[in-house]
């Protein structure tokens, strides 16, 4: 094979180009972050990112030769496997991790891939028909497995990434936006159980689509069915099952500004940095707040906020852009590709990176709650980034099979 | 539809969308950075340029422990912490120098430079945020940091709640902590270590876990037992105060207004009487080890539960302490009561009895078997009864009493494996108890109800002897003290009772198939062999209480025999089941009884309301 070739016409140079910047980013804002006026120099963390982010390329240039036919035939292996973590993390590890020594291992990481690619395999099946509610059941049994467990260890963030997964999938196997309504609406109903009138709202919404959507009987009750339990149950099990600090969690999951300590105080924090950086920043290593309003976790869940105060708006929205085209070439990598399962496996991953830079990012700014998800690629931490470059390698790799079938 | 793979306008179209909704999100986020970094900036500016408010901890209360008559078990005290600022004090001390302030401040607490330096680099925690250096210090360096503050800038005295044991805690005893990590002499330590539990530093694992939920990198968190299972209950809300800092981060002034005070954690009410729980304890000799579970047979309800040896909860402060205790080849971290499993012997017996009274096959006062010579052969073998010279041909009612094996071999043999597995199962042997104390890794064993199917699958076969050394309570058969325990108040009352500790959380309790008046027989033998002559356990008579009882001494190939002795009183209107092993301790008449029969008298003692006096010493039932 004609390497020079290979790199031409097979490699992603945009998409690798993005990622490395992303990460040069990271580590240098991660040196800044760590840095200490009283001692004039910084802490030894981004040198470990340095680290961490040596040992990611090589995962992620295994992830690119592993030839794709063997994630499609082992994706239900791979799957097991790490479900088969998850439950022994529960039980015999940490909860969350396994502990070796100074690494640590995170099942829920690679959980996140592995539930993609028995998704992408089993929607990939030429004539499934979504037009059919059973179609629905297996896929979404695949994903509440992983995401009951990561619950209970328990880290909601995670265990919501996994429950958003399943919305683009579906949606790209050629799902209506009016059965993907149906499938959330439990969730919704939960929200708007709370509060009569919006229960009102929906419940006549329901009513309202399903009459004219028309779907066979039985779907229709099990639907009407779910969704009032949920409104019934929800009030109830809040009212007589929840201890109070089990209802304190829930408020202040929703609403940091409770938590005056912790998640509210963060927050804030963050905002008065995020704001004061105005358009240009204050300068490398010149952040006043993140240096002294002392957010804890500003090297990990609160890098993006010491990005904006150093470098401002101009810096945000170079992120933003950066993340935006990598979204993208996922995106085009999915419509490319020839193959069905390399096509699912794309939108599914471009959905995890999507939802944790949503999400992180809200969380900067006080849209989103504080869940513990890092930004991908920037936040320190080595167990994320090397899941998130092998889930580069991986789009990488579909890229350079885009013409192939299997 | 589901051809838009083979056109590709429809997979571009969809793509087109989910752009579209990704624009969408990313829309939301830009508009809001212009909000914050353009619009409001001025206002952001001046915030950050001004005198901030850095926010200041109250730790909360965390809730008490009661015992069920409210006398307080487990409560809060003050603690001193000697804890540093690092960017304050590191500003005072020349760089990879041992020398000045950071020599004198290690001398103070007793640690190498090296360490202190090390101490302050950890990178979990808000910039100015003091770091403990070491927690506990005594009054002696309490004061000489006190006289001389200006001599140590950055160092700071906090005070931390400890967890107190009110009813036992000697100032003597924390000073020999580490000798004397272990029980030995009980009377200075606090009750039930192993259901209480204790608290401990958060580890690194459970930080990261745990950090949104409100934990810093320093807090304490239950580690083991109570403490651990109803951490969530009892740790309570912090509170915080906010000062005022200037941008180089010194504190200028503070904010009384916006104090928010910490919530205390719930007070936990047990089941356990701190009186029982204490005799009990107490009726171990000091080298003992084993257990005891004390019940009431109806609710379930714990009323004292011992693990001997026991360990203080403070000694996971001190870690040499904490290593011996670990390393202890007498295992006093474990929860015996829960986790260890024995072969129940004799005590067994009733199971078998029961099976053959409920199944008509043989009546308590019949001689119909064979007599017993010493002993018998089957299958080629010979199995011994435990009283050598023979016990002569005698009914159930004496084969109980003087705990006869041979008449038990045949007794098991016309009963058969299945049927034997079936009443025992019935009694909860070979399950869990669902105890509320055991759950999430603190767990409780199984024990080991071996039927026809687990000889075929391990042996292959089931062989005649099998039978005959489980109807004896031997074997591969093997039960924990609480499933003992819970054997015995179903004897009492023929209900299965869920065991529970925490006031209020009684779980259900299953009527078992069995006919009241197997019941009535097997209570007045049981009846019997405490209370007449000769009966092997004399040795747990009260005075003017019925009490119902049977020995057990389980042979053990690992050395000398165990001693168990189950019980429960008063026989005619049950009030208290208990059940206790003295391990390696040898005869259970001899060793065990005479630990439930004081555990017993404590608990009649205080009992409300007063039990009947019955003025008959025993029962006789000879028909
Ligand atoms: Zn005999």
């Amino acid at each position: 094979m004609n390497l020079s070739l290979f790199v031409r016409r097979d490699l992603d140079i945009g998409l690798l180009s993005a990622i490395c910047l992303g990460i040069g980013v990271g580590i240098t804002t991660i040196y800044s972050a760590s840095y200490n006026w009283d001692l004039g120099l910084a802490g030894n963390i981004y040198e470990k990112q340095i680290i961490w982010a040596l040992l990611g390329s090589i995962a992620m240039v295994i992830t690119m030769v592993i030839p794709l036919k063997l994630f499609y035939a082992f994706a239900y292996v791979l799957y097991g496997l790490t479900v088969t973590l998850l439950i022994l993390v529960l039980e015999l590890g940490d909860r969350r991790w396994f502990n070796m020594g100074p690494i640590h291992i995170q099942p829920s990481e690679f959980a996140k891939i592995t539930t993609v690619l028995v998704l992408a395999r089993f929607l990939a099946y030429p004539n499934r028909d979504l037009t059919r509610a059973r179609a629905f059941v297996p896929p979404l049994l695949l994903v509440l497995l992983p995401i009951l467990l990561v619950f209970k260890q328990p880290d909601l963030g995670t265990a919501l990434v996994f429950s958003i997964l399943i919305l683009p999938m579906f949606f790209w196997a050629g799902a209506s936006l009016i059965h993907l309504f149906f499938l959330i609406s439990p969730a919704l109903t939960l929200i708007c159980a709370f509060h009569p009138w919006m229960l009102v709202a929906m419940v006549l919404l329901l009513i309202g689509i399903l009459f004219y959507e028309r779907p066979r009987l039985f779907t229709a009750s099990i639907l009407l069915l779910v969704n009032l339990t949920v409104a019934i149950a929800a009030p109830y099990v809040w009212e007589n099952k929840l201890h109070d600090y089990q209802k304190r969690r829930i408020l202040t999951f929703l609403d940091p500004d409770m938590d005056k300590l912790g998640a509210g105080y963060q927050v804030i924090q963050s905002k008065i940095a995020i704001g004061s950086g105005g358009l240009t920043g204050k300068g490398f290593l010149e952040g006043t707040q993140t240096k002294l309003a002392f957010l804890p976790e500003q090297h990990t869940d609160f890098i993006f906020s010491v990005i904006c105060e150093e470098f401002g708006l101009i810096g945000a929205f170079f992120v933003l852009v950066l993340f935006i085209f990598i979204l993208w070439r996922a995106l085009s990598i999915a419509v490319q590709t020839k193959n069905r399962f390399s096509s699912f496996t794309a939108i599914g991953l471009a959905t995890i990176l999507l939802f944790h830079i949503f999400v992180n990012i809200g969380m900067t700014i006080g849209i989103m709650p504080v869940t513990g998800l890092p930004l991908p690629f920037l936040s320190y931490g080595g167990s994320t980034l090397i899941t998130n470059m092998i889930l580069v390698g991986l789009l990488l790799n579909i890229y350079a099979n885009r013409y192939e079938d299997y | 539809m589901q051809n838009d793979f083979t056109y590709n306008g429809i997979r571009a179209r969809r793509a087109r969308i989910l752009f579209g909704i990704m624009a969408f999100l990313f829309g939301i986020l830009g508009i809001r950075l212009y909000m914050l970094q353009i619009v409001e900036w001025e206002q952001y500016r001046i915030k950050s340029e001004k005198n901030t408010m850095q926010p200041v901890i109250i730790q909360a209360n965390r809730g008490l422990i009661r015992d069920r008559n409210g006398i307080i078990l487990v409560d809060n005290r003050p603690s001193y912490n000697i804890s540093v600022i690092p960017p304050r004090f590191l500003a005072n001390i020349e760089e990879g120098k041992c020398n000045g302030l950071l020599e004198r401040l290690g001398q103070i607490v007793d640690l190498p430079c090296e360490t202190i330096t090390e101490k302050l680099q950890s990178p979990n925690r808000h910039y100015y945020d003091p770091i403990n250096l070491k927690r506990d210090v005594d009054f002696e360096a309490i004061s000489i940091i006190e006289e001389n503050r200006y001599d140590f800038p950055g160092v700071e005295i906090q005070i931390e709640p400890r967890r107190g044991y009110p009813i036992f805690d000697t100032p003597s005893e924390i000073s020999t902590e580490s000798s004397h990590a272990r029980h030995n002499a009980s009377h200075s330590f606090p009750l039930a270590p192993h259901t209480l539990g204790y608290i401990g530093l958060i580890n690194a694992s459970q930080y990261s876990r745990l950090k949104t939920e409100g934990y810093r990198y320093d807090d304490h968190i239950g580690k083991r037992g109570i403490e651990r299972l109803f951490e969530d209950r009892m740790r309570g809300h912090k509170g915080v105060k906010y000062i005022e800092v200037n941008a180089r981060g010194r504190e200028v002034g503070s904010f009384p207004e916006k104090t928010d005070p910490p919530i205390p954690g719930e007070d936990l009410s047990l089941t356990i009487d701190w009186r029982v729980q204490h005799a009990a304890e107490h009726a171990f000799a000091d080298s003992m080890r084993g257990s005891l579970v004390a019940m009431h047979p109806q609710s379930g309800e714990i009323i004292a539960i011992v693990s001997k040896p026991g360990f203080h909860p403070r000694s996971i402060r001190d870690p040499k302490a904490w290593q011996l205790l670990q390393t202890d080849p007498s295992n006093p971290l474990l929860n015996r009561s829960l986790k260890g499993e024995y072969p129940p012997a004799s005590v067994f017996k009733m199971i078998t009895s029961v099976a053959a009274l409920d199944m008509g096959i043989l009546k308590a006062d019949e001689y119909r078997l064979r007599p017993c010579t010493g002993g018998m052969v089957f299958g080629g073998r010979r199995f011994r009864c435990h009283n050598k010279r023979g016990c002569g041909t005698i009914n159930m009612r004496q084969a109980l009493v003087k705990s006869c094996d041979v008449f038990f071999y045949q007794l098991g043999l016309k009963v058969g494996i299945d049927n034997w597995h079936r009443y025992a199962a019935m009694f909860g042997f070979g399950e869990l108890t669902n105890i509320d104390i055991a759950s999430e890794g603190d767990g409780e064993a199984r024990g080991l109800l071996p039927s026809r199917a687990y000889y075929k699958q391990r042996h292959g076969f089931l062989a005649g002897g099998n039978m005959l050394n489980l109807t004896i309570g031997q074997g591969e058969l093997l039960a924990t003290p609480l499933q003992v325990a819970r054997y015995t108040s179903t004897l009492a009352t023929g209900q299965l009772p869920t065991p529970h500790v925490i006031k209020g959380a009684q779980g259900e309790t299953t009527s078992l198939p069995i006919s009241k008046e197997v019941i009535k027989t097997v209570r007045s033998i049981m009846i019997d062999v405490v209370n007449s002559p000769g009966g092997t356990g004399h040795r747990a008579r009260l005075p003017d209480i019925v009490v119902a009882g049977k020995t057990g001494t389980a042979q053990n190939p690992h050395g000398e025999d165990h001693a168990w002795f189950v019980a429960y009183a008063p026989a005619e209107n049950p009030r208290i089941a208990i059940a206790v092993i003295v391990e390696n301790g040898g005869s259970g008449g001899l060793v065990a009884a005479p630990i439930a029969q004081k555990t017993l008298e404590a608990y009649f003692e205080h009992a409300l309301p007063k039990p009947k006096r019955t003025n008959e010493l025993f029962v006789v039932n000879n028909q």
